[in-house]
């Protein structure tokens, strides 16, 4: 891993793809839960990995590296949901099609479940409900990042959770009783969840 | 409370570390765009040598400020030690009190008291020269150390109580004679020295720097009048001998043109729409252009002006407006930093007009086309500007030895 990474800060092409490649699945994650659909999440990563590659001279190389790179990732998805306020501040039904699309191609059930769901989430619900229960920061942290004050960051997470719940309901309606309660795997019918959600507006 | 805290739980659980495939074809766009990232690092670069020339010419100009070499008094001690033994008679004027390059045998009308001088002092050494010795130097009521040989110019102010008058006589005597030397014309040898004078003062600067600024119009395909442009920059020129010379440097343009027309029916977006572009761009222009003087006398010189401009596109500002103005025009803007690069990608022509107002400085003017030889830009754009620039130039590195001279003052 420190060879990689010397590698990367001397800016040697392989030494890049081996890091890229090891942390793909790790950030491309992230971005994933951040964003509306595939297609940003990739170009989220690649933006984040750009931020890797041109800062990780400044990277400490006694402290872990995830929490490192997973903070640039989340940044940078920061950034996209800054820069695109303007444009995608509601949701739509439209958007909801298109991440039914999306979902046909997941291979885990239970992690596409949820990613449809977290992602047909507003960008205000979505990332703070992304930087407080998933990544683990204060109201007051999410005020400062996305520069809203704290109280709209708790009522963004309250709507959040809220409209969650509902969609987990409409998901927990066509699955067998025995397996509600099964971590990991929520037992869904794929299709059905898809249909539900895009009949559900 | 729990109820949330489950919620979260569940979401954080299931999305905080899946097994997502690797997908080459985003590493594919990952090289690009460090690609593009280098890529974008190479114009700064470019902005860092043409800060460095820019300092470069700085450094040059404060040492030719507080250096002041005297190029008069090279000149003149140039013409004193040139001469050969027995060429008295090139010199038969009185080199003028005043540090003036460009006296002429006018000032050799020193007044009646200077008269008296030249009558009192005067013989002896005018005796020397009929007889063919070295002339002297002899030093005038002020103490500095001047050239006296006699001339016809002279003659009328010789005052007729004194010796002069005979000196006269046989001075003239000798403008008539068989004696080549003593035939030369004084006003024709002054003439001569001046031409010479002049011609070092002219050629003795190899390098030029100039300091440009420009308005001009640019136009690209069926454009409308727009903004005019603006250009300033810093150049160097380099002689490699009295006619042809090399010149480059940094110029920086921001350029103003638009672009317009009609879309075609075939246009899936906007079928048959009036559409414009207009253009806002910030270009550093690195010429190298060759230029060829056809024409030099006394204070004048005009050149003409050929070669190649690279234009790196620092920042381009487009505004695309579709339809007509009202509601259902549609106006749209790009803005893009560093992304195109013409690498001698427009040609330069010009004439220029250059006024020597002292032994060193120069102004010119300068009317010039650049033509482009590629597409300009984002859009492409046959990007064509004409106008005029006005410079300001100065001679650096006039003698070989600077300075050592400097002690003779006139």
């Amino acid at each position: 891993m420190q060879s990689i990474i010397h590698g990367c800060i001397k800016k040697d092409r392989s030494s890049q793809y081996l890091l890229y490649k090891e942390f793909y699945s790790y950030c491309l994650a992230i971005c994933r839960r951040y964003s509306l659909n595939d297609d940003d999440a990739a170009e989220v990563l690649n933006d984040g990995f750009l931020k890797v590659f041109t800062y990780i001279e400044k990277y400490d190389l006694t402290k872990p590296f995830k929490p490192w790179i997973a903070r640039i990732i989340t940044n940078t998805a920061i950034d996209h949901y800054r820069m695109n306020l303007k444009f995608s501040d509601h949701d739509d039904v439209s958007e909801h099609e298109e991440i039914g699309h999306a979902a046909a191609i997941y291979d885990h059930l239970a992690y596409k479940d949820l990613l449809v769901l977290i992602q047909t989430l507003s960008p205000a619900y979505r990332t703070v409900f992304n930087l407080y229960a998933i990544d683990g920061y204060s109201h007051e942290e999410i005020a400062g990042l996305l520069k809203i004050s704290a109280g709209t960051s708790k009522s963004n997470l309250f709507k959040a959770r809220q409209h969650l719940r509902e969609k987990l309901k409409v998901l927990n309606v066509n699955q067998p009783p025995d397996s509600q309660q099964e971590k990991g795997n929520l037992g869904v019918n794929k299709e059905m969840a898809i249909k539900q959600i895009n009949t559900d507006e | 409370m729990n109820k949330d805290n489950d919620i979260d739980q569940l979401f954080r659980d299931q999305l905080s570390d899946p097994e997502i495939p690797f997908n080459e074809m985003d590493w594919k766009q990952m090289e690009a765009k460090l690609d593009r990232q280098q890529k974008k690092r190479l114009v700064p670069l470019w902005l860092y040598g043409a800060g460095g020339i820019a300092a470069a010419l700085i450094i040059s100009l404060y040492w030719i400020l507080v250096n002041p070499v005297s190029v008069d008094q090279r000149v003149i001690r140039d013409t004193l030690t040139n001469k050969k033994p027995g060429q008295h008679s090139v010199i038969p004027f009185s080199v003028p009190d005043s540090v003036n390059p460009a006296a002429d045998s006018s000032q050799l009308q020193p007044g009646q008291k200077n008269g008296d001088m030249l009558a009192g002092k005067i013989e002896q050494p005018a005796k020397n020269s009929i007889a063919g010795t070295e002339n002297r130097l002899l030093e005038d009521l002020t103490g500095h150390p001047v050239w006296r040989v006699p001339s016809i110019k002279v003659y009328p102010f010789v005052s007729p109580e004194t010796d002069s008058s005979r000196l006269a006589e046989k001075a003239n005597a000798l403008a008539h004679s068989k004696d080549p030397a003593g035939r030369i014309d004084a006003n024709e040898i002054a003439r001569s020295v001046k031409q010479k004078m002049e011609n070092s003062l002219q050629q003795n600067h190899e390098v030029i720097v100039s300091a440009m600024a420009a308005p001009d119009l640019s136009f690209a395909k069926s454009s409308k009048p727009s903004k005019v442009s603006s250009n300033v920059g810093m150049l160097a020129t380099y002689a490699f001998g009295s006619k042809i010379s090399v010149t480059s440097g940094a110029i920086y343009s921001r350029k103003f043109y638009n672009s317009g027309g009609t879309a075609p029916q075939s246009n899936n977006y906007t079928p048959g729409a009036d559409w414009q572009v207009n253009a806002d761009c910030n270009v550093l222009d690195i010429p190298l252009n060759v230029n060829y003087k056809i024409f030099s006398q006394k204070k004048l010189a005009i050149s003409l002006n050929t070669g190649l401009s690279s234009y790196f596109m620092l920042k381009e500002k487009y505004q695309f407006i579709t339809g007509q103005p009202g509601p259902s025009q549609q106006v749209s803007t790009l803005e893009i930093n560093n992304q195109n690069q013409h690498l001698f990608g427009i040609a330069n022509v010009s004439v220029s007009f250059d006024h020597q107002i002292s032994p060193s400085v120069s102004v010119g003017v300068q009317p010039f086309a650049k033509l482009p030889l590629t597409g300009i830009g984002y859009g492409k754009a046959d990007l064509k500007s004409a106008g005029v620039s006005f410079s300001l130039n100065i001679g650096l590195f006039p003698a070989k030895k600077p300075g050592k001279y400097a002690a003779v003052q006139y």
